[in-house]
């Protein structure tokens, strides 16, 4: 009965679960690039991508993308790569926007069930201001509920940010912990309270300079609960300090604090990730977490993601999970997934992913394929 | 017998002139041989850190060149190491084009194409120095030659030489042009490793 229970409600869950928002993308450590905000404008990478991303995303990422022209303007006009095929041209100044829409397929099965759902996952509207090395950042979109959908803003915020030394931003963010993972839906992301709707409200105080990044937050705690009111949001600080070994390779030790809420013990989570492309079209991601519940449920979390760019703009994607220990009610988790990431041009993405994923502690097996198209306007 | 002696005694002096002009013109050659070496392959790295933070590196293989031990002053070594800078590669396009063309602007001909290393100075004897070491040297690039300085360490099988030597170099003291593309850039210092085998 209780293993009926608990099928029912992941398979309610799910659809919410795999929404996705706005994508980092690691595995271009094998292009050399170690740092988030070098595409992206949030310092912990997805949503809003800069104008350098969006260059490089049309000149060097997608397949039929247009090579750099030869001695091309350094401070070229908005292109095709810019927001809406660069229809406003120069008119937005300072305003950077984006719009990201993820119209999916999903097929799921469970032991005795399977659906299929089409649905859009998620529609959002970025925007960034940037005077100088002050940046305001906000995204509102669509968001999915169990039921329905409503329109919401997951991540606003307001900081100073320095190409080095120190900075700060305050707000409505997803703190800095580990390696963000495209897939939110990644065991270390999941199972550690960094999910798409997992923003905190909070402080963050960074500190960058050559090789090292340290980014620091503390916070009353998730952003959605403190709205609701539902009794989860406790305070929280989480640590992250990176170190670029190589051009192509990257190490990561990261902290998170949640203080107990009224109805949540205390929670820790310590972890290292580990990043290397040993060629320019291979990338290996390793993370390894410990969740520390109380001294008797330590659970433990192994996540890999390794890509490989088998031609310019597509990418195979294979990621192996775990989670194990916890206790009894923490089921121990194995998960295989296999996909590929095909960027054929500038705007546009396809995702597809297939995953098996093993509940040991209850003893089935769930299946998930995922389509996606994500348009990137 | 005076004038015989006389005789022998220039005669004497004159085989010894002359054997020992005929031994130093020979030894000139013998010695500037023992002491040449010729770059059969090499590799240069570059170092650009980004001014968002992290870095990525410039590689070639076209390094060449031959360099030779100044008897006249023994830590001095004459000759160059040129390396073209046209296959100098970062590993993607975007950046490919933006660094040759832009920054290096190769396509000005001689004195851009290639980066040249020459007038080299070693701590020590340059025909025996090995291991860690420092030295000074000039460096073409970019049309502008200026000093520079670094480390190096030199190993040594038989007649084979294996030389790593590493210096920063200062973009704008070159006359090259911040690089900033987009709001991203490489910073003013990058550095440079280079490094060959050599035979004589």
């Amino acid at each position: 009965m209780m293993r009926m229970a608990l099928r029912a409600g992941l398979a309610v869950g799910l659809v919410c679960a795999w929404a996705s928002s706005a994508a980092a993308e690691p595995r271009f450590l094998a292009k050399q690039y170690t740092r988030c905000t070098t595409c992206h404008i949030s310092p912990t990478g997805g949503g809003l991508l800069s104008a350098y991303g969006r260059s490089l995303s049309h000149r060097e990422l997608s397949t039929t993308g247009a090579p750099m022209p030869s001695h091309g303007d350094m401070n070229p006009k908005p292109g095709e790569e810019s927001f809406l095929w660069g229809a406003l041209g120069e008119s937005l100044g300072p305003v950077q926007l984006g719009i990201e829409m993820r119209p999916s397929f999903l097929h799921y099965t469970f032991p005795g069930t399977s659906q299929d759902r089409n649905l859009l996952m998620n529609a959002d509207v970025h925007a960034a201001v940037r005077a100088k090395d002050w940046l305001f950042y906000g995204q509102v979109g669509r968001e999915l509920e169990t039921e329905g959908h409503t329109l919401d803003s997951s991540e606003y915020w307001a900081g100073y940010q320095p190409e080095e030394g120190l900075g700060f931003r305050a707000g409505r963010f997803l703190p800095a912990y580990g390696v963000r993972f495209a897939d939110h839906t990644s065991y270390n992301r999941s199972y550690l309270g960094l999910a798409q709707y997992d923003q905190v409200y909070g402080v963050e105080v960074s500190h960058t300079r050559g090789r090292y990044l340290t980014q620091v937050s503390i916070g009353p705690g998730r952003a959605e609960s403190l709205i609701d009111d539902d009794g989860r949001a406790g305070f929280t600080a989480t640590g992250r300090f990176q170190v670029d070994l190589g051009t192509r390779m990257v190490g990561a030790v990261s902290g998170l604090y949640r203080a107990e809420s009224d109805i949540e013990p205390r929670l820790g989570s310590t972890g290292v990730a580990f990043g290397f492309a040993p060629t320019s079209r291979l990338t290996t991601w390793t993370q390894v977490d410990g969740q520390f519940r109380d001294a008797s449920k330590t659970a433990f979390v192994l996540v890999n993601e390794t890509s490989l760019e088998v031609y310019r703009g597509i990418w195979l994607v294979v990621t192996p999970q775990a989670r194990v220990g916890g206790g009894a009610t923490v089921p121990d988790l194995l998960r295989f997934g296999v996909g590929t990431v095909i960027l054929p041009r500038t705007h546009f993405d396809v995702n597809v992913n297939y995953y098996r994923e093993r509940n040991r502690t209850f003893d089935f097996t769930t299946q998930i394929f995922l389509a996606q198209l994500h348009l990137y306007l | 017998m005076g004038s015989h002696f006389q005789h022998r005694h220039y005669a004497l002096a004159g085989a010894l002139t002359l054997a020992l002009a005929t031994a130093s013109v020979v030894s000139v050659p013998v010695g500037a041989q023992s002491a040449t070496w010729r770059i059969t392959s090499g590799e240069l790295i570059v170092l650009c850190p980004l001014t968002v933070g992290g870095s990525f590196e410039a590689r070639t293989g076209s390094v060449s060149g031959q360099l030779a031990a100044d008897s006249a002053q023994p830590s001095h070594l004459t000759g160059e190491i040129a390396v073209d800078l046209k296959t100098l590669d970062t590993g993607i396009g975007l950046r490919n084009t933006h660094m040759r063309e832009n920054y290096l602007e190769v396509g000005k001909g001689e004195g851009f194409e290639r980066a040249v290393l020459s007038e080299i100075v070693v701590k020590g004897d340059a025909a025996t120095v090995t291991g860690a070491t420092t030295f000074t040297a000039t460096l073409l690039v970019h049309g502008t030659r200026k000093p520079v300085s670094g480390q190096a360490r030199i190993a040594r099988t038989g007649a084979d030489v294996r030389v790593e030597a590493s210096f920063p170099v200062s973009l704008p003291d070159f006359g090259i042009p911040e690089p900033r593309y987009l709001g991203v850039g490489v910073r003013d210092q990058v550095h440079v490793k280079v490094k060959f085998g050599s035979a004589r």
